[in-house]
């Protein structure tokens, strides 16, 4: 009997424990960690020295398409260089997590990239992002004085993500082959994304092309419903966070710059009040922190988004421009001359 | 608990080594009982005195139906018991402690939480009043005293159901209903949280009583044997309903260690964990996605949807069925098998009788036919079938879709015993019928009947669900399904799921049972087979745990 117990409990276990020593010498080092990947990518990027001044934006989808960081250095005063870590559904507390890392590395102004859906619900962080997170580092430097009230809407299951072993990372990305299959495959069947934005911190774009018709309409109605469902909530909370990430940029030396992202024309008549919020608190938080407001909420026409909130190539070009011309000179002692 | 957790492997593995380890049956069935109520208990606690209450009650209205009548020493012993028991569930704050809660000691007892005085003196009331009121069905002459018994046990019951399950439901519509007609009283929200199972295990232990009014079985003696019908861990929150005829008479051999039965229930969990961890959570995500917003989502997709669901459910619940049956095997008690390949059924009648099976023989056995069955006449036969399948689908749960869901298989049941009564005399479409063609029609029938079927089932907004029917029933003819947003959601390794389901599902329903395969596989090759296994497991189960969808009834 004790041999049958060895067997039904035993063979199963060795081919998790082969499975195991297969997803650290083979898989996790050769294969692409699909949406999270830009997350390890960008902890190996941050180890690496970069020429300063540097300008770095920090946000969600629509900075990470809608900013190209060659014209924002084209457009700025001379002398900027600029990079673009714009992650997929980077909100404010992820910001919070990652911001630490990249301020020791001392750039000289950092940009993030605000907008309605920010102020309203930035909380959310899944665990997988939150195990990536970990494994590449980034909550090493803090998270020993933190405590999970300091993200608010960040949940549990997160927080343990972010403090896990690196054992339990290693089980946690298990999955990754199946998902990198997955990955691949919609990359492969959808003409209109665009591979390779993973490691590229200049113009980390993934649409191609735009969305017209039905499909835009869809998606402009899901914004909507989005726009609408943030006019009812209370802000208090992701404006105190962006203050305090703020104040982190400015107590690290670095210029604050606060972008308020283009909204889509069609959606704007139905966002007057939450655009007022919007650009009410953006000011509040730029004027605290000394730090310069650049609003590009309406600056782009329908014709320049590629879907209901992506700038697509003409409206990365306008949008970029606008940035970067609202830079100051690079260096604070020679602005004015 | 979950089964696919890591905790539910170590409190198994425990649990069968010092249930083995036991050489006396009552030492064995007080350990499988503890273990059980632990198993409960981990979910929530004070949950467990309403199964305590539910094996007393039953126990003594069965024996109070046979007329054997129990003595007041043993009637206060148990009281004094369901007070102990119950004290100690309610009078010690689990939830701040199952939470993880910084709970000071002195604050540990006498909780705070709504409802704990009521639900506590609920409890003294039964434990003082239960043992007299016993003593009053003991006045009536036999006939009332069985009826008096069998009513007790029944509307108890039911009652506690009723109670936990359906109050917000029907206090919602009652205040609804109550401003329609403009007047303002409505009863008070309770907002009364679900036991888990409890829908489950009402309905077995109803069984019990009915079957010993109706002469079925015998009543039994040992209030430990029947709590542990009751609470049996592998089948107590999501079935299969078993019979005391089925369960009770496996207590009465002493159980020990069988490598053959060891191996065959191994197969089955190894089977049901398969279903459940690789292909119904992998769709899971991706049908969520699908019905979230079915107005806009092209006909095609939401055809996938209902497809991916209708696995979906299917592999969540029979592979949670297997696994119960695995774990019960390996305590050397049989669980039934409660699902017969329903998706190759040519009929809906079919599909009842291989979809749930030990649910559709309960509704069959205790509702169908005492209420008339066909026996009077063919109006009351559909009126009969229509109102088993609405108590059915509101058995599923307390939503205005699981009632339609309920008519909706009542009315394809009636609508189905129609068709077979007009056209069993033509012997031209009897032939066309057993044709290859005619069975590949009748399917294919069937299915697109199960899959609007399943529609209902799932989407529970009214607004949703009128456009996912909309959407399946009228094809819009719309293929651009890339860019509609469902790429979080995995859907390739959803459709490979599906795929593979119905591969395996194929092979097992025309050549044989994927466990008894197992079963009868190679000794040398079985560590090769388990190896594979546990490597396929390691890359493909998903991150986090999901509830088997049969948790919430």
């Amino acid at each position: 009997m004790l041999r049958t117990l060895i067997l039904l409990i035993g063979a199963p276990a060795v081919g998790v424990a082969l499975g195991l020593v297969a997803l650290v010498v083979l898989v996790l080092p050769n294969m692409q960690l699909g949406d999270v990947q830009r997350i390890i990518e960008l902890g190996r990027h941050l180890q690496q020295d970069s020429g300063s001044p540097r300008l770095v934006f920090l946000g969600d989808s629509v900075l990470r398409d809608g900013i190209d960081a060659d014209l924002v250095r084209d457009a700025a005063p001379r002398g900027w260089t600029a990079e673009n870590l714009g992650l997929s559904g980077c909100g404010l507390n992820e910001r919070g997590i990652l911001l630490p890392r990249l301020l020791a590395t001392e750039p000289a102004a950092v940009a993030i990239g605000l907008s309605v859906n920010d102020l309203c619900d930035g909380g959310a962080v899944g665990a997988d992002k939150g195990y990536a997170y970990a494994y590449a580092g980034f909550v090493d430097p803090w998270l020993a004085d933190a405590r999970l009230g300091d993200f608010p809407g960040l949940t549990t299951e997160t927080w343990v993500a972010l403090g896990s072993s690196r054992l339990s990372q290693w089980f946690h990305f298990r999955t990754v082959p199946a998902n990198w299959v997955d990955y691949r495959l919609r990359l492969a069947t959808r003409s209109d994304l665009r591979s390779g934005h993973e490691t590229d911190w200049i113009h980390p774009y993934t649409r191609t092309g735009s969305i017209r018709g039905a499909r835009l309409d869809r998606h402009l109605a899901q914004i909507r419903r989005g726009l609408l469902d943030c006019g009812d909530r209370d802000w208090g909370d992701a404006r105190n966070l962006t203050n305090r990430l703020a104040g982190q940029i400015v107590g690290a030396n670095a210029r604050l710059v606060v972008v308020l992202v283009p909204m889509h024309p069609a959606l704007q008549d139905d966002a007057v009040s939450v655009l007022e919020r919007l650009k009410v608190a953006s000011e509040e938080i730029a004027t605290r922190h000394a730090g310069i407001l650049v609003d590009a909420t309406m600056l782009l026409d329908a014709e320049e988004f590629s879907d209901a909130l992506h700038p697509n190539a003409e409206g990365r070009a306008r949008f970029s421009a606008q940035v970067g011309r609202a830079l100051p000179l690079p260096h604070p002692g020679t602005e004015g001359s | 608990m979950l089964f696919q957790t890591g905790e539910f492997l170590i409190f198994f593995v425990v649990v069968l080594l010092a249930v083995a380890s036991l050489r006396r049956r009552r030492q064995q069935h007080v350990l499988l009982l503890l273990a059980s109520y632990l198993f409960y208990g981990w979910w929530d606690v004070r949950f467990l005195v309403l199964i305590v209450l539910s094996s007393m009650i039953d126990f003594a209205a069965a024996l109070g139906i046979r007329g054997e009548r129990l003595a007041w020493p043993e009637r206060l012993r148990m009281s004094g018991f369901f007070l102990a028991f119950s004290s100690f569930c309610l009078g010690i704050d689990w939830p701040a402690l199952q939470a993880g809660d910084a709970v000071e000691f002195t604050s540990l007892f006498l909780p705070t939480w709504p409802g704990v005085r009521v639900a506590w003196l609920t409890c003294v009331a039964f434990a003082i009043g239960g043992p007299v009121l016993y003593e009053l069905g003991f006045r009536c002459d036999e006939q009332r005293r069985r009826r008096v018994f069998v009513l007790t046990s029944v509307v108890a019951n039911l009652g506690v159901l009723g109670f936990f399950k359906y109050y917000d439901f029907f206090r919602d519509n009652w205040t609804g209903i109550g401003q329609l007609l403009g007047f303002d009283w409505a009863p008070p929200l309770l907002s009364v949280a679900l036991p888990v199972g409890i829908s489950f295990y009402t309905f077995q232990t109803m069984s019990y009583t009915i079957d010993v009014y109706r002469g079925q079985v015998e009543p039994e003696r040992s209030f430990l044997r029947l709590s542990l019908y009751v609470a049996y861990f592998p089948q107590l929150v999501a079935g299969p309903i078993l019979r005391p005829a089925q369960f009770l008479p496996a207590l009465d051999r002493v159980w020990c260690l069988h490598r053959s039965a060891m191996l065959s229930g191994f197969h089955l969990v190894l089977v049901g964990l398969f279903k459940k961890v690789l292909i119904a959570d992998r769709v899971g995500p991706l049908v969520d996605l699908i019905f979230e917003d079915p107005a806009s989502t092209p006909s095609v997709v939401v055809m996938l949807g209902a497809a991916l669901f209708a696995v979906q459910i299917y592999c969540d619940f029979s592979g949670y069925t297997d696994i119960a049956r695995g774990i019960s095997r390996m305590f050397g008690i049989e669980i039934p098998l409660n699902f017969d390949f329903p998706y190759f059924s040519r009929s809906i009648t079919e599909f009842w009788r291989r979809w749930h099976i030990s649910l559709s023989t309960w509704l069959r056995d205790y509702l169908y036919i005492p209420l008339g069955g066909n026996r009077f006449g063919v109006g009351r036969t559909y009126f009969n079938l229509l109102a088993t399948m609405v108590l059915g689908g509101l058995w599923h749960g307390a939503a205005w879709n699981f009632v339609l869901w309920g008519a909706y298989q009542g009315g394809l049941l009636a609508a189905n015993r129609w068709l077979a009564e007009r056209t069993s005399g033509i012997a031209g479409l009897q032939t066309w019928l057993n044709s290859r063609f005619g069975q590949v029609t009748t399917w294919a029938v069937t299915v697109y009947l199960t899959l609007l079927g399943w529609i209902i089932f799932r989407v529970t907004d009214p607004d949703r669900l009128a456009a996912a029917v909309k959407q399946f029933v009228v094809f819009d003819g719309r293929f651009d399904v890339a860019g509609i947003g469902l790429g979080n959601a995995a859907p390739f390794g959803a459709v490979a799921a599906l795929a593979l389901f119905v591969v395996l599902h194929a092979v097992g329903r025309f050549r044989r049972r994927w466990p008894e395969m197992l079963d009868s596989a190679s000794p040398r090759l079985l560590p090769w087979i388990y190896l594979l296994l546990g490597l396929l497991f390691f890359f493909l189960w998903p991150s986090t745990s999901v509830p088997f969808i049969y948790f919430q009834f």
